[in-house]
């Protein structure tokens, strides 16, 4: 019944622990359209077969306004668009969530193509491989104007924009390959801005990763930050916080609240450092965008990880 | 590995025209070393109390400490000068006699009055408050800061989006004859006084380390722009309203006359 | 045929003479100055959409090359959102109507009024010639900071488009004075006609949000010529602040064109069921309504765009609001049938269609703002379907329901009923066709301006293109007839459908002054209760 709707539909496959929450809702709500639509147009086919004018019909006054009917309707109308809403409200929170242990991949959307960079170092274009079953969190920016990746089997999309760090969080269910397409209008080559993504069973991708030797991206990292200069503050305890063991620690901010140091949370302070100032220390840190490239800044976020205290 | 890293960058970011764009406007800075090179001495400044001054003057017996900065720096500028100020504090050299020290304000929009009070928390911190000639704090034109800096293979630029100067984070240590003798990088001069000592002896020591930190605030999304478009806006809220309301008040007080002519 | 007669005397001659035309004040007039501009509009922006139709029926490089096939479709926006929707029903109808129904000889200000036509063909024109002299391929919503750095024509269109919406804040303003100034005694606000409510809450929205428009495509234009970088996050900007700011205007925009349709439809609907609107007092609560909760839902445009969870709550929560009032208006036009005595005529036909067309749009509309189901639609053809059905499908058959119903006023003239109600369900058959079908090309997830696109989704494209055809086909049938009726369509006398309508208490077509003294209405607009034995 559910593959038959989905196929009635035109809904893809689905192929990410999302879609099938995101197929049903969908299905709730044109359930509602199609009720609604039946009763109205039940009740206006009625009134205009039944009080349509014609010899000898007869007029009967129509009843008196009742205010309590009028204000009960508009309120069953609102709960029902604000049960809606909370159902959808509650999936997307799910769905923005990244799974535990996120295997996290920069994508990097420039005219007309995708760029990939896994945390290893390893780099492709055009093609996703992401192991089934795995949380994945895509960190996505753009070169140029804004584009926005696409998965339709996955049910999901993010837009990439230049000079933000946007992420998006699913897991793949089920192997195979499927669609990548752009979904921002972004010039000429818009509609041919496609990617694959590949979900391997989890032998396979870690089969893949070994075969590709990747590149130690730790290591990089540390030369990147002796090179930048990023040890010249973040080892003195007085000017920067110190870099190692933070990574996957709360950080306390200067306006109170706290952010747990992941990724997405070490590009953001590498690009925007004023955003989120660690509590305590001066908002001295340069920003480095347009300074780093992602591959770069991939390789940093590594080393912070790896390194250990 | 590393090699496998740097086509990576290449592929990713670096190719060069989209980088260009992404980092368009950004000033170019940087630190080439000119160990030895003679410092322009005769360059004129003017010091904090406002009396025209040259490096010269400083020269001659003792070696020099030179800090390039700037009061309105809201960044790296006062992390460097209390740095080299509690390294100055900390060991035996006494400055002003063993050798001397010295700021020179990179931004020529800086009076002699604004030098004063910087310099009035920098002496205060190397407990020699008052004493203005414990470390002198030089200011110029633009012209002649540049040719100081320019000397030192110090790069720097203005960068008109955030207001801000785009410079390296280093000091400089000069023989007493004024030529630079060695670059100490970063925000933290531990080795300051043996540099001095070196210096005092007319020693040369280029650098090992090549890293640099800038101080350099680039202004992403809203910060600059915000405030500008916010600005527009309102003046174009004012101005319509305005618009709007003369129109309606003309218009009807017209149309009245009108029909009362009529 | 019987011989037609010569007609009265009435605003149409008199005065005499193509230059008393150009420089007539005279509100009729200039109802039908708009007629002619928003109907050559819409033959171009049609001309536009079904080239880029016919494209789509290959899947790839069919009769025009890419960089084209994006010129069209933003030449297609532009022309249609804001050289024909916006002015069409404010601009006719509107023009035409609100002092024939608040029983006064003219608008607050002649003057402006004629302005704002002249303002509107000088914006008119000069889009044109950007479009002509090299086009934009910016899509109408110019999103930063591809449309600051694109080579096309940007910054004319924008002073085009900034110019238009000069005209379109003149109306505005000249509505609002003059249902506050100009009202006869015997029409106190509560016994405003409900077209009248809608033209004055969406007169209320061309006023607020407009200069934001303007502002905001001044801003791009001159990015685009001075290269400032405003929303260049490489010179420090932030592209996503444009699209709030567009959004901004834009999202009230949509009201600006539904809420004369939904008042047109309130009209017609009394008018064939020859009973008084259920609710009434309903109905203009929603009309203010959407109006005030309509400025409060723009975010909902931005759900990928990287906004935060609480703004994204927040905004998926009003639009649900705003689909509460619509709502309401929903049920009030289907119960107002209920014991009435329904006359089928074409402009009810019409409405017929806008009723479908409102209510799928409507609730595909809650279906987006649910929020996690806007994440698989946004920017597919599921958004262009929605869109399509609630704002062009909306005002396009009201305007339509509008232009039926009010021609004999209009011309003192009938048209033929036969071919209306073939046109109509032609219409009716081929919106529905053509957009049936991107409903599911979205749900499958064929993204909006796609030139390209697999081979599977053909079969899809193809229907829609061929509704496409029944549409022009549709709309093309309605401007013969029209055209004859205009000639040679019999008199209809004053008040062909036996209305209760002020506006066809005047002759039809109405003289050049209309009320010799402020009208004494002792019934109100929709007093039918007299049918009742
Ligand atoms: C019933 C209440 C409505 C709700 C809850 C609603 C909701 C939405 C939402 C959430 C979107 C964004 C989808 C996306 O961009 O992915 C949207 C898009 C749109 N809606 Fe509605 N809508 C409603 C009624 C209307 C009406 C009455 C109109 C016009 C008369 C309209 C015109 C549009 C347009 C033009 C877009 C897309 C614009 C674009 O992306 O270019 N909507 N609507
Ligand atoms: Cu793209
Ligand atoms: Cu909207």
């Amino acid at each position: 019944m559910d593959d038959l709707l989905r196929r009635a539909l035109m809904l893809p496959p689905r192929a990410s622990s999302a879609a099938a929450g995101l197929d049903h809702l969908h299905y709730v709500v044109l359930g509602c359209a199609l009720a609604v639509a039946l009763v109205l147009f039940g009740l206006l086919g009625w009134f205009v077969v039944r009080f349509r004018d014609r010899p000898g019909h007869a007029r009967v006054r129509p009843g008196a306004r009742s205010r309590r009917f009028e204000v009960g309707l508009a309120a069953v109308t609102l709960a029902v668009f604000v049960t809606l809403w909370i159902g959808g409200f509650a999936q997307l929170r799910a769905m923005r969530t990244p799974g535990p242990n996120a295997l996290e991949v920069y994508v990097v959307a420039k005219q007309w193509m995708w760029s990939f960079v896994y945390p290893d170092g390893t780099a492709a274009e055009d093609e996703l491989r992401v192991p089934v079953g795995q949380p994945v969190e895509l960190l996505l920016t753009s070169r140029d104007v804004i584009h926005s990746f696409y998965v339709p089997a996955f049910r999901l999309k993010q837009d990439a924009v230049p000079g933000r760090m946007t992420s998006l969080a699913f897991t793949a269910t089920e192997a195979g390959t499927y669609d990548i397409l752009c979904a921002e209008y972004c010039g000429a080559g818009h509609s041919r801005m496609r990617g694959r993504v590949i979900a391997l069973p989890a032998a396979d991708y870690a089969r893949w990763l070994v075969a590709h030797d990747a590149p130690d991206l730790a290591r990089a990292g540390a030369r990147l930050a002796h090179e930048r200069g990023c040890l010249r503050c973040h080892d003195v305890r007085a000017v920067a916080p110190p870099l190692l063991g933070i990574y996957g620690r709360p950080v306390p901010l200067a306006d109170g609240s706290t952010a747990i140091a992941d990724a997405a949370y070490l590009t953001e302070s590498l690009m925007d450092p004023a955003a989120k100032v660690h509590a305590g220390y001066a908002a001295t840190m340069p920003s480095y965008l347009g300074q780093l490239s992602a591959a770069d800044t991939a390789a940093l976020v590594e080393y912070i990880r790896e390194a250990r205290p | 590995m590393t090699a496998a890293i740097l086509t990576l960058a290449a592929l990713l970011g670096s190719d060069a025209p989209d980088l260009d764009r992404a980092s368009s406007g950004q000033p170019a800075i940087g630190l080439d070393e000119h160990v030895g090179a003679p410092l322009p001495l005769a360059t004129p400044f003017v010091d904090s109390s406002g009396a025209a001054v040259t490096l010269a003057q400083y020269a001659g017996t003792k070696p020099i400490v030179l800090v390039l900065a700037y009061a309105r720096c809201a960044m790296l500028c006062s992390v460097v000068l209390h740095a080299t100020g509690d390294a100055l504090a900390a060991g035996p050299l006494v400055p002003g006699r063993d050798y001397t020290p010295i700021v020179v304000s990179l931004d020529p929009r800086e009076t002699p009055d604004e030098a004063a009070r910087r310099q009035a928390t920098l002496l205060e911190r190397i407990g020699r408050p008052g004493d203005r000639a414990a470390w002198p704090y030089l200011v110029g034109t633009d012209a002649n800061i540049h040719a100081v800096a320019d000397a030192l293979g110090f790069h720097y630029a203005w960068d008109p989006r955030t207001e801000q100067y785009a410079h390296p984070a280093a000091i400089f240590v000069l023989t007493p004859a004024g030529r630079v003798a060695e670059y100490l990088r970063g925000v933290q001069f531990p080795a300051l006084d043996a540099a001095i000592t070196r210096a005092g002896r007319g020693e040369l020591t280029p650098s090992a380390a090549r890293d640099l930190v800038a101080c350099f605030h680039f202004d992403p999304a809203l910060r600059r722009h915000g405030a500008r478009i916010q600005l527009f806006f309102r003046l174009g809220a004012g101005a319509v309203f305005l618009g709007l309301a003369s129109t309606v008040i003309g218009l009807l007080v017209w149309e009245r006359r009108r029909r009362r002519r009529g | 045929m019987s011989e037609p007669t010569a007609p009265p005397p009435s605003f149409w001659t008199e005065p005499r003479g193509v230059r008393t035309w150009l420089a007539t004040t005279d509100h009729k007039r200039i109802a039908i100055l708009f007629f002619v501009g928003t109907a050559l509009a819409l033959m171009l922006g049609g001309t536009f959409a079904l080239i880029l139709r016919v494209e789509l029926v290959v899947p790839d490089h069919g009769i025009v090359g890419a960089h084209a096939y994006d010129k069209l479709f933003t030449h297609h926006g532009i022309v249609m959102v804001w050289m024909f929707m916006i002015p069409a029903i404010p601009g006719v109808f509107g023009n035409f109507l609100v002092p024939l129904m608040i029983g006064a000889n003219e608008l607050a200000f002649p003057r402006l009024n004629r302005a704002s036509f002249w303002v509107y063909a000088t914006g008119a024109c000069i889009t044109l010639a950007a479009l002509i002299g090299g086009g934009v391929d910016t899509g109408w919503t110019f999103y930063t900071p591809y449309s600051t750095t694109t080579p096309t024509a940007v910054a004319v269109v924008c002073v085009g488009v900034f110019v238009l919406g000069i005209s379109s804040v003149m109306t505005g303003l000249n509505f609002i004075v003059t249902v506050h100034t100009r009202r006869a005694p015997s029409v106190p606000w509560m016994k405003l006609p409900l077209f009248v409510w809608t033209i004055y809450a969406t007169s209320i929205i061309l006023v607020l949000a407009t200069p934001v428009l303007g502002l905001s495509l001044a801003l791009v234009g001159a990015d685009h010529v001075w290269h400032l970088g405003l929303f260049d996050p490489a010179a420090g900007g932030d592209p996503v602040l444009f699209q709030h700011l567009f959004w901004f205007y834009s999202h009230p925009a949509v009201y600006i064109m539904v809420l004369p349709a939904m008042g047109v439809v309130s009209e017609v609907v009394s008018t064939f069921a020859h009973n008084r609107p259920a609710s009434y007092g309903g109905i203009v609560v929603a009309t203010i309504g959407i109006a005030l909760v309509g400025f409060f839902t723009w975010g909902h445009h931005m759900f990928v765009a990287g906004m935060s969870m609480f703004d994204t709550g927040m905004f998926g929560a009003l639009s649900m609001f705003v689909a509460v009032f619509s709502a309401i208006k929903m049920f009030a036009w289907v119960i107002t049938f209920y014991r009435g005595r329904v006359v089928l005529a074409a402009p009810v036909l019409y409405v017929f269609t806008f009723l479908f067309l409102f209510l799928f749009g409507g609730m595909t509309g809650v279906a987006v703002a649910t929020s996690s189901l806007d994440v698989h639609w946004h920017d597919t053809y599921f958004i262009v379907a929605h869109f399509h059905f609630i704002m062009v499908g909306a005002t396009l058959t009201a305007y339509l329901a509008a232009l039926h119903y009010w021609f004999p006023k209009l011309t003192g003239r009938r048209y033929s009923e036969v071919w209306a109600r073939r046109a109509a369900v032609a219409v009716a058959l081929g919106f529905v066709g053509t957009f049936l079908p991107q409903f599911l090309l979205g749900n499958a997830g064929m993204p909006r301006r796609y030139y390209a696109y697999p081979e599977e989704w053909q079969w899809l494209h193809v229907a829609s293109t061929c509704g496409a055809g029944l549409l022009a086909l549709g709309l093309g049938t309605t401007l013969v007839y029209l055209g004859v009726a205009l000639r040679r369509g019999p008199p209809s006398g004053d008040d062909p459908w036996q209305s209760r309508g002020f506006e066809w208490r005047t002759p039809s077509p109405p003289p050049a002054v209309a009320f010799s003294a402020p009208p004494v209405w002792e019934r109100d607009a929709y007093s039918y209760e007299d049918e009742v034995p």
